[in-house]
């Protein structure tokens, strides 16, 4: 395998070069693009050599701790080649948009972000490819530390470093959690290895089943912290709008994938199917649900655009969560419901890859041109970009899932899967309708975003302030214009990353019982008819869709040319004034309060109200911010002053507490011999 | 295939051809209502063909404006190619209930995109409600659309119909059919739910703006909606009489359509119209009721 020679010399080598030549800004980010093009075309050919030969294995480990069984070794399965896709993607893309982006810190050095950023890009990778929990919890600790690092790039800024300091604290509880759930495991086997692991929770699963799921639910805190699983993910909503928009989009791109990932590889490859697959099934499934609902609840809210799109991502997770879980229940009970769930919730993640890193770009378009990200400050910015305007809408119509684009089909099938699982279980069938009730809430939240920013005429104000040129400068407009051709590719050709997915779930726990992909999705390549229960329970040929729908349009575009009326440009009717635009515009805060009021107590962490709140238990029991994360951190402070104390600088004290730390070391182990 | 292309052909003149007879017919009940004369039958024919001739005014320098209408209208000319109207859906096997619904949502997505474009803040107000409405709506036209495909446990339309025609009334089905029909007056934009239009207040919310060609297509799109809405209503909740020879089959639908439309027209007449949060909060209590008929469904009664 040469390709990991490549990447980890280019790794090497781009962090030393972007490091070395920082001062010259054009030639740093030609450098960190380059490698990042490297490393990404790497990737993909791998992942395509993947895809056609079946897993890569290294031949020998990179690096062995035989002492605590724990082995470097690096393979690469279908389910890892799909993740290296989106890494590649996401990370070339994120890259190439701060090549000129990174314009708006004039003043803060690019040493702390392209080395970082392609150590980060290095670390995701580790993550995905290695075949042990040992390196795997290496490699999670190395992308968190530099995404940090990234994410408190602005340091100047004290709210920025708060939202660092937060998403550092809580991501930690979460791998603290999840290191935990290791050891238990690796004590009962001698070995971190994932196979072994797998041995060790089938002897727990006879030995010590409550052990087994207390290991689980660590787990389930440790990815559900990094994926932004309600409640525990609420570091989103800070850390996404802090770190520049490149880093944003692979933030909310792939980062929060990792979580997804170590999802997928526990519960589906390592947890032998039982009781406890069914039963950490519909946690997974009832957390996907809150998240969901909480996650695009809070959003519609928001007016800060970042912001915004960060909570959503919380709500998209939920929609894969909620397939994922969907899968795990019906594992035992119904093979193809099951099958197509878990594809429904891995191509979900594909195009939420592709839209949430588009919008995330966008909402940097806004904030190079204008300076702003507050969506009340905003308005009229198609005239200032309307190429931005364009695949911002593609993005709304893809993550609000209209038909024919990416986001519609898997939010379709995961519909088909829960509404049709509620047969059985019913609990499913009421997920089922608060995913359909969201549908509609995320396409209020796109919309506000959408209209809010490019809705309108532009004040003189901003006319004043935004940056010159056409729209935003090249590189950027092609960063956005490749994740849009993605989801608009997803949506049309279906049967492609479903036939990449279905492999990838071979080596499974569903790969004994899985269904090939014909008898799962019906024979045409060219649509889905999913047949559950033994009935044809849907069908969507997106080509026919987009035919017909092509068709109407031209139709619609034809009659109203038929008049062959005259066309007037006239100012926007102010009730027989004329105004400036800023007087007049209905801004972002406003919107949807009557119905987000219904949900007032509920949404996090307050929304703008006229009315008096009152307090409520069980709200602030869910606040985990106020329960857990600020006691956490005002003991971690607390308990740091008084650990200062104990440094009095005089030599003799510290002669001291050796002297009490040799007695101390004395006593333990007279005591453990 | 020339079965299908025909029918297909059928559908799209019955909501482009026939739609704004329609309309006629509730103006001239409307007045009825209010002891007016009423405009001829055939006023919404002019009033289009006018509109049409229009000056066509360009507000905002904004193509999403014009993009708005042009959505509308071709995604309503789509989704009546997967509605039934008495002779099963022309596009059946190409997308099911769900991909319905979603086109359905695309339209009112033109109607928003086209109203907030200008910046008129009453165009945007209009439509930050009509979304409100929708979040609503839809979940309330899905939900009941569940309760028919629990049993027969697919989306296709002409399985479900074909179920409910074969195993005849249901409780669920009778439960779930009343929420159906009380949202299509908010669909169709008729009081008590005209709310994002809003004539004496907003008026015309996101139609403010839109003049000519644009107001042409948003009225068509409307008119067109009304049949598409009530064939599926009838389609799913009340499938009979069936004969099995299409045309008649046709003929029945555009007689019970036309009774459905009827109705609707009369409750606009006679109804004020009340608050957003009045409106939401109706439907969330709507749903509540929609979940018995869920749970009815689920035990199979």
């Amino acid at each position: 395998m040469q390709a990991i020679n490549i990447i980890i010399a280019t790794v090497i080598l781009g962090t030393l070069l972007t490091a070395v030549t920082a001062r010259s800004r054009k030639l740093c980010g030609a450098i960190g693009v380059l490698s990042v093009g490297v490393i990404s075309s790497t990737l993909l050919y791998t992942a395509y050599r993947v895809f056609t030969l079946g897993t890569r294995t290294l031949a020998e480990p990179l690096m062995s701790l035989p002492t605590i069984g724990a082995q470097l070794s690096v393979s690469v399965d279908h389910l890892s080649a799909i993740f290296l896709v989106l890494i590649a993607l996401v990370s070339f893309f994120g890259t190439l948009y701060s090549y000129r982006y990174m314009d708006i810190y004039p003043h803060q050095s690019l040493v702390r972000f392209y080395p970082f950023l392609i150590l980060f890009i290095g670390g995701m990778i580790g993550v995905v490819t290695v075949t042990d929990m040992f390196f795997f919890y290496v490699f999670w600790e190395f992308m968190t530390l530099t995404s940090y690092f990234l994410v408190v790039y602005e340091k100047e800024d004290h709210d920025i470093l708060q939202a660092g300091l937060k998403y550092f604290v809580m991501t930690h509880v979460g791998t603290a959690a999840m290191f935990v759930g290791t050891i238990l495991l690796q004590t009962e086997v001698g070995s971190f290895a994932f196979l072994r692991l797998r041995d060790a929770m089938a002897i727990m699963m006879v030995g010590s089943p409550i052990k087994l799921s207390i290991i689980l639910a660590l787990f389930l805190l440790g990815f559900g912290t990094k994926a932004g699983m309600f409640p525990v993910g609420t570091w989103l909503p800070d850390a996404h709008p802090a770190a520049p928009s490149g880093v944003s989009a692979m933030l909310s791109g792939v980062m929060i994938k990792m979580g997804i990932y170590g999802f997928l590889r526990l519960f589906f490859f390592l947890l032998p199917v039982s009781s406890q697959t069914f039963g950490f099934g519909i946690v997974i499934a009832a957390f996907g649900v809150i998240s969901l609902f909480m996650g695009t609840i809070s959003a519609v809210v928001q007016h800060d655009s970042k912001r915004l799109l960060a909570f959503s991502s919380i709500g998209q997770i939920g929609y894969i969560l909620l397939a994922l879980g969907t899968g795990l229940a019906f594992m035992k009970i119904n093979p193809m419901i099951s099958a197509i769930a878990t594809m429904a919730g891995i191509y979900h993640m594909i195009n939420h890859s592709m839209f949430k890193s588009l919008l995330f770009l966008t909402a940097g378009s806004i904030l190079y041109k204008t300076g702003d990200r507050d969506l009340n400050k905003v308005g009229g910015l198609y005239a200032a970009l309307p190429s931005t305007a364009w695949v911002t809408l593609i993005a709304v119509f893809a993550i609000a899932g209209m038909p024919p684009l990416n986001g519609f089909v898997s939010k379709w099938l995961i519909y088909q899967v829960t509404i049709l699982g509620g047969i059985q279980l019913p609990v499913f069938l009421f997920f089922g309708l608060v995913a359909i009730f969201i549908s509609s809430v995320t396409l209020a939240t796109l919309l506000k975003y959408f209209s809010t920013a490019f809705g309108g005429t532009m004040s003189k104000k901003m006319q004043a302030r935004i940056r010159g040129g056409y729209d935003v400068p090249l590189s950027m407009r092609v960063a956005q214009y490749l994740p849009a051709i993605a989801c608009v590719l997803l949506g049309l050709f279906p049967w492609v990353p479903l036939s990449v997915i279905a492999p990838a779930l071979a080596g499974s726990e569903l790969g004994t019982s899985l269904p090939s992909l014909a008898t799962l999705f019906g024979n045409s390549h060219y649509g889905l008819a999913p047949v559950l229960n033994g009935v044809q329970s849907g069908v969507w040929f997106p080509l026919t869709g987009l035919l017909v729908v092509g068709g109407c349009l031209l139709a619609a575009l034809i009659i109203s040319r038929l008049g062959q009326a005259e066309t007037r440009t006239v100012p926007v009717w102010g009730g027989g004034e004329v105004y400036e635009a800023d007087e007049t515009r209905y801004r972002a805060g406003s919107f949807y309060i009557p119905l987000a009021s219904y949900f007032e107590r509920l949404v996090y962490p307050e929304m703008p109200t006229h009315k008096l709140q009152r307090p409520d238990r069980v709200y602030r029991g869910l606040d985990f911010d106020k329960v857990f994360y600020y006691p956490f951190v005002d003991f971690l402070f607390y308990f740091s002053k008084k650990f200062r104390l104990t440094h009095v600088g005089i030599p003799q004290a510290y002669l001291l507490y050796q002297v009490l730390g040799i007695v101390a070391l004395v006593i333990i182990m007279v005591w453990l011999s | 295939m020339a079965k299908t292309i025909l029918i297909a052909l059928t559908n799209l003149a019955l909501v482009i051809l026939v739609a704004p007879f329609m309309e006629g017919v509730i103006r001239k009940l409307k007045a009825v209502v209010h002891s007016r004369k009423g405009p001829p039958l055939i006023q919404p024919y002019l009033d289009l063909l006018k509109l049409l001739g229009k000056e066509n005014l360009n507000v905002a320098g904004n193509p999403t404006f014009s993009l708005g209408p042009v959505l509308t209208f071709g995604s309503i000319l789509a989704a009546a190619l997967f509605t039934p109207m008495g002779a099963g859906a022309p596009l059946g096997f190409a997308g099911d209930v769900i991909v319905l619904v979603y086109f359905l949502v695309l339209a009112s997505l033109g109607i928003m995109l086209g109203g907030t474009a200008t910046g008129s803040p009453y165009g945007t107000i209009g439509s930050a409600r009509e979304m409100m409405l929708g979040i609503v709506v839809e979940i309330i036209v899905l939900t009941c659309l569940i309760v028919a495909v629990i049993p027969t446990k697919s989306f296709n339309l002409s399985q479900i119909s074909e179920w409910y025609h074969a195993t005849g009334p249901s409780l669920s089905m009778i439960i779930a059919a009343v929420p159906f029909f009380l949202i299509l007056q908010i669909q169709l934009g008729k009081l008590p739910f005209d709310i994002p239009e809003a004539d004496q207040e907003l008026m015309g919310g996101p139609f403010l703006e839109a003049s000519g060609p644009k107001l042409a297509l948003y009225k068509w799109g409307f008119y067109a909606k009304q049949i598409i809405l009530a064939s599926l209503f009838l389609e799913v909740f009340l499938p009979w009489p069936k004969t099995g020879i299409i045309p008649v089959d046709i003929l029945i639908n555009f007689a019970k359509v036309m009774v459905v439309i009827v109705i609707v027209g009369v409750i606009d007449a006679v109804n004020p119209r009340i608050r957003v949060d009045q409106a939401v909060r109706y439907f969330i209590i709507l749903w509540a009721i929609l979940l018995f008929a869920v749970s009815f469904a689920l035990i199979g009664v």
